[in-house]
């Protein structure tokens, strides 16, 4: 027998048959493949015995088989399950046996019959654990995309969501869903998405996280540029909004486009609540990043070249606690700055028990005692402290992590050049979110180019009624998302 | 570069007509005026106004007859040659005027916060900073002087401390300078509203270009209101003989402002100024390089490159206040004569021209 | 776009090692003295000595001060003599009170005010002063646990709010100084057992040369007369013999009428002073006897205001900015014709206290 390679055989599968592709496969442990022999009818059953769902072979399938059926077509239509599929490929006969599939050949025939028995072992759907909401709905996407799919089809039972799939990884040969819903959300943002993912040339794709960073207009910049989401609920309703989502099998997490700058800040419960309550969450969080960027690069720069801005009550408390310190300040705050991170790095890589009591032993014993020792003052810890804090209240992850990597590039400008360090620092901010687009839209809007009625859902939330149409930033067909009674037209 | 994906709204003119004209004069330019017109320099600040709303009317006039910018207006009424030695005349004086602006901000720099600073290494990341900028194209320039003022803008609320101490009796009495004194002052004025004229650099790349003429006027209404106040002010909070002594009075002001978190707000107005000078330069500098890149084929990359390079080189040649405020004033002298008797002169000129074209027709 | 940022980074990583070479001046808060008084002592006709005062702040939250004199002509070599004797750099940006001995006061002290605005890092809500008997006696005793130029910025500030010093700093004097029909003044302190005391007012001349001290009794007076007020403190008035009637919790508006500027047409200033009655020696309040109260008080203030300007107008000072107002209300004002006029032009004061509330006892 010739020994092709797995790929190679792949491409010339016309050289090869059945039995080729049944004997290759026959080299795993775990594929099955057994002959059944009826009035001169000789099946072959095979499947790999790990991918299938042996309930419904032994009650769905094999009992049927018994039954007089000289031909495939015959035997399939004594068969009371769904899912069957004809071919005469053997490469396909290939790859869906790797899918779970259950395939019956009769010698006689050149066609095969495949049986869909995959086995969805799969978590339950489970409360999020990321983006939790005291309010609202609970449910949280989980690994396997059919679910996923359930979760948000429910919550959108229209024919218009169109779901696209395609298939991307060599090795993982991953499922990736592109969810729209036609006549909303604009073409062209469908087909960009689409284009990049089938464009991708990748071996594996483990998570959506790997297509977010490969189909990223900036792919150098630190900001993420597709919100990552667990809720079902949230993707709902960004589908209605005319965005696009991907969700990737295998994948809790599903990601959606083209997103703002400002979406990163709005936690999903802010529509749960009153948008009075909801914009002043809005605001604190907005704020909470402003002085999690900024406190220490001003802290530093005031303290080193600015003595004169601070007021004359506040200046025996800084000196008073700074006295003693051998360092000067920005050696002081890279100190704390990186303590921090430590925490924080070795709270996310411990079990959540351990992490917690990490982060009450760092927080307290480390800090205090820094203090104590002389090595940091006490009004700097709190500053740091607080920033840390502050990051952590973007609600969607990733940009927490790059809110408090941005901090370090100001922080060292803010040593070199004091508050002018800052101003310049923050210009090459502000250049960069302006530079930056997400799907091709402009990632700073509704700030720039400024749409007002963006705004309404931005750094505040309107109440819904004054939402009637759909975000701007889209570029929606159909604009309107409330349509006014008809009693009022009146 | 793709120019339709580069084009603005309309409305977006507003914003660059303001960040060109309220630089770095803003901080200082009050000193000169009332030293010419004395408690009446207000009026000044109205009178030059007025002359530039009618520059910018002159301006849309040029525009909207011929739809294209003012490289290409040149080339049409005076031919290649003389039209070439015009064009080339504008770019450099866009040039120069970004190279004053940045040189009068290291200026304030080095007399306030650090007088010793290394300023080839300070311009060098203004440079990179501004080429950072003009590589994104129009829109993102556009973007980052919307930005330069409306994040800027929260200093407006600063003005309240210097209210405590002004005395509005010295606007009193009204018209008491002679008409000389207030030409003087106006002309002197008028510096402080230069730089107009990119708008017919960025024209072509306004959506509805035609209309959006109530932008650019409204624009430098605001602009006008911005110095109208400030010198309001000024009046009030400082003596005549005192403001004399004063070279950045804006600046002056904020040392009085004392709240229970930070006094001394001169230091952070100088920073926060970053925001409001760089995206200027950014927009002479993407004048000058769109100006340049119709005669010269090369990349882009390499006009801002080299344009880059020849600011942070000039920038550094210029030493010294005395050196400075010449070469400032030079400028000055150069873009009043273009911006508005220039401008007004092509007007005239292309009006004739397309009536001689209709009588032949 | 990639590369561009890639070159970005690797640039700025470039400055941060080149950072050495950007000859920014750093001025660590804890290592430097933050001077926050100075004051001048007269020495001779060309020399004076300077004398600095710097807190020094413990772990323990005490703060001591320092100080720091030498003697020279000329303000800036005295900070590099100071220097020499400190550990640390001393700063001026953070300097509260300046303050200047009487005697060279009365030879002008414009001369060493010019550093003070010269200087950038200087605010101008910096407060001046003026001592009596020398300022190393004011500066020099330790008082408490605060720091000596706080107290006294904190002294003076505390009585301009709510007592009888009318609003003062360094952008008011420079402010007086440099109109045309203003003089200005400065508060007056004197060392008392280690605290200070503020005596009252200085005036100074056009030319900058200290002339006159407002007496005790003149200070509010000068207050009223200098800006509208709200002041906690008051004045008193003798009613009868030895009845005395005294208001606090005033509330004053003056307004200027000047019917013929430039001429020596009476110039009148109205006063209108509401106030508490917070003391009365004599017998029941009755309405009838506020407004005997309130008759006597409008006189005597009268009285005693025009006395204030009248000195004022004698010693050819103006610190009211009488001149001020006469200005804004010509066209082509001519100084030099005003400085003729102004000792002569009678100045009428119209004052009118009204009694509001006379307390919780009747």
């Amino acid at each position: 027998m010739k020994r092709y390679s797995f790929f190679k055989k792949q491409e010339n599968h016309k050289s090869t048959d059945f039995t080729d592709v049944l004997e290759h496969l026959q080299k795993s442990k775990d594929f099955t493949s057994f002959t059944l022999n009826f009035e001169n009818e000789i099946y072959c059953v095979s499947f790999f015995d790990t991918l299938i769902d042996k309930d419904i072979m032994h009650r769905d399938l094999l009992p049927y088989l018994h039954t007089n059926s000289s031909t495939l077509e015959e035997l399939v239509h004594n068969l009371p399950i769904e899912g069957l599929v004809f071919t005469k490929n053997p490469a396909e006969l290939q790859s869906q046996l790797l899918m779970g599939y259950i395939a019956i050949t009769l010698n006689k025939s050149d066609q095969a019959v495949l049986v869909k028995a995959a086995n969805n072992t799969s978590r339950q759907v489970t409360l999020p654990e990321v983006e939790f909401s005291v309010v609202g709905p609970k449910e949280a996407l989980v690994e396997s995309l059919d679910t996923n799919l359930y979760l948000i089809r429910k919550r959108l039972p229209i024919a218009e969501l169109a779901v696209e799939e395609i298939i991307v990884g060599k090795l993982s040969k991953t499922r990736v869903a592109v969810l729209h819903i036609e006549g909303i959300a604009n073409k062209e943002n469908v087909e960009t998405v689409i284009q990049r993912i089938s464009d991708l040339r990748v071996n594996q794709i483990i998570d959506s996280s790997y297509i977010s960073q490969m189909i990223e207009d900036n792919k150098n910049s630190p900001f993420p540029q597709f919100i990552d989401t667990e809720r079902p609920d949230r993707l709902a309703a960004v589908l209605g909004e005319g965005k696009v989502v991907i969700l990737v099998d295998g994948a809790p997490h599903g990601l959606l486009g083209p997103s703002t700058f400002f979406e990163y800040f709005a936690a999903f419960e802010d529509y749960f609540l009153n948008w009075t309550i909801a914009s002043f969450f809005r605001l604190i969080r907005f704020f909470a990043v402003l002085f999690s960027i900024l406190m220490t690069p001003i802290y530093v720069a005031v303290l080193t070249y600015h003595y004169e801005l601070i007021p004359k009550d506040l200046v025996s408390t800084l000196v008073i606690s700074r006295s003693g310190i051998p360092f000067p300040p920005i050696l002081e705050a890279l100190i704390l700055e990186l303590a921090i991170e430590l925490l924080r790095e070795a709270g996310a890589r411990l079990p959540t028990k351990v992490g917690q009591t990490i982060g009450i032993v760092g927080g307290i014993v480390i800090g205090t005692a820094s203090v104590e020792a002389g090595l940091t003052s006490n009004v700097l810890l709190i500053l740091v402290a607080l920033s840390a804090l502050g990051s952590f209240t973007t609600p969607v992850y990733q940009m927490g992590n790059t809110i408090r990597l941005i901090r370090f590039p100001l922080l060292l400008m803010a040593y070199f050049l004091g508050l002018l360090g800052i101003a310049i620092s923050f210009c090459f901010l502000l250049v960069h979110l302006l530079r930056i687009t997400s799907l091709g839209r402009p990632f700073l809007e509704p700030l720039y180019p400024p749409r007002i009625y963006d705004m309404r859902d931005a750094l505040i939330r309107l109440p819904f009624f004054l939402q009637a149409k759909r975000p701007i930033e889209v570029q929606t067909e159909d604009t309107v998302r409330l349509e006014p009674k008809e009693d009022s037209k009146e | 570069m793709n120019d339709k994906s580069d084009q603005i709204s309309p409305f977006l003119v507003f914003f660059l007509i303001v960040k060109i004209q309220v630089g770095v004069g803003v901080l200082g330019f009050q000193r000169i005026i009332i030293q010419s017109a004395g408690h009446d320099a207000w009026m000044a600040v109205i009178i030059s106004g007025v002359v530039f709303s009618l520059g910018i009317w002159g301006m849309y006039k040029l525009l909207n007859r011929h739809d294209m910018d003012l490289i290409g207006i040149q080339k049409r009424l005076f031919g290649k040659w003389l039209g070439g030695l015009l064009n080339i005349i504008w770019i450099l004086y866009w040039l120069m005027v970004g190279i004053s602006v940045l040189r009068s901000y290291l200026e304030i720099v080095q007399s306030w916060v650090f007088p010793q600073i290394n300023t080839w290494l300070v311009t060098s990341i203004f440079a990179l900073l501004i080429y950072y900028v003009v590589l994104g194209g129009f829109r993102v320039v556009a973007g980052f002087c919307f930005l330069g003022i409306s994040i800027p803008s929260y200093l407006i609320l600063t003005f309240y401390f210097p209210l405590e101490f002004t005395h509005f009796r010295n606007l009193l009495p009204i018209w008491d300078h002679s008409l000389k004194d207030m030409a003087l002052a106006s002309k002197q004025m008028s510096y402080s509203y230069l730089g107009v004229s990119t708008l017919m650099m960025y024209y072509p790349l306004v959506k509805h270009r035609n209309s959006s003429q109530k932008w650019a006027q409204l624009g430098n209404l605001t602009s006008v209101f911005l110095y109208l106040c400030l010198t309001i002010l000024t009046i009030g909070y400082y003596s005549e003989g005192q403001i004399s002594r004063y070279i950045w009075a804006t600046l002056s002001f904020w040392g009085i402002v004392q709240m229970p978190f930070v006094e001394r707000f001169e230091y952070i107005g100088i920073a926060t100024w970053v925001l409001v000078l760089v995206p200027s330069v950014c927009l002479y500098m993407w004048v000058s390089a769109r100006g340049i890149s119709q005669y010269f084929k090369m990349k882009q990359k390499t006009i801002y490159a080299l344009l880059l390079i020849l600011l942070v080189v000039m920038t550094n040649l210029i030493k010294g206040r005395g050196m400075i405020n010449q070469f400032v004033d030079y400028i000055s002298n150069l873009g009043l004569i273009l911006e508005i008797p220039y401008v007004l002169f092509l007007v005239c000129l292309s009006t004739v021209m397309s009536n001689k074209k209709e009588d032949k027709k | 776009m990639r590369i561009l940022f890639a070159k970005l980074a690797l640039i700025l990583l470039l400055i941060s090692v080149l950072s050495g070479c950007m000859g920014v001046e750093s001025k660590v808060l804890d290592e430097i003295n933050l001077a926050t008084a100075i004051g001048y002592d007269y020495v001779d006709k060309t020399h004076f000595e300077a004398i600095a005062v710097t807190p020094l702040y413990y772990p323990d939250k005490t703060i001591k001060n320092i100080t720091f004199s030498s003697k020279s002509s000329l303000s800036k070599d005295v900070r590099d003599e100071m220097n020499q004797q400190s550990e640390r750099p001393i700063f001026s940006g953070k300097l509260e009170v300046v303050l200047y001995e009487k005697r060279l006061a009365k030879q002008g002290i414009f001369y060493l005010i010019d550093t003070l605005i010269r200087d950038p890092s200087i605010g101008t809500t910096l407060k001046l002063g003026i001592v009596e008997g020398s300022s190393k006696g004011v500066l020099s005793p330790q008082f408490g646990n605060i720091d000596k130029g706080i107290y006294l910025s904190n002294t003076i500030e505390q009585n301009i709010k709510m007592g009888m010093l009318p609003k003062t700093n360094l952008h008011l004097f420079l402010y007086a100084h440099y109109s045309e029909g203003m003089d200005p003044f400065l508060p007056i302190v004197k060392a008392l057992d280690g605290k200070v005391y503020i005596k009252g007012n200085a005036m100074f001349n056009s030319k900058g040369e200290y002339v006159y001290q407002t007496k005790s009794r003149e200070n509010v007076i000068f207050k009223m007369l200098y800006e509208n007020t709200t002041s906690k403190e008051g004045f008193s008035t003798k009613i009868e013999g030895r009845e005395f009637a005294s208001v606090n919790n005033i509330k004053t508006k003056r307004s200027y009428k000047i019917s013929k500027p430039m001429t020596d047409t009476p110039i009148t200033i109205d006063l209108e002073i509401k106030a508490l009655l917070r003391e009365y020696t004599g017998d029941e309040v009755t309405p009838k006897m506020i407004k005997i109260i309130e008759d006597k008080m409008s006189k005597d203030v009268k009285e005693r205001s025009e006395n204030l300007v009248r000195n004022f107008q004698k010693l050819h000072v103006d610190p009211l900015g009488i001149g001020e107002q006469v200005r804004t209300r010509t066209r082509s004002w001519d100084k030099k014709k005003w400085d003729e006029i102004y000792t002569s032009i009678p100045i009428n004061v119209n004052a009118k206290v009204e009694i509001l509330e006379s307390g919780v006892v009747e």
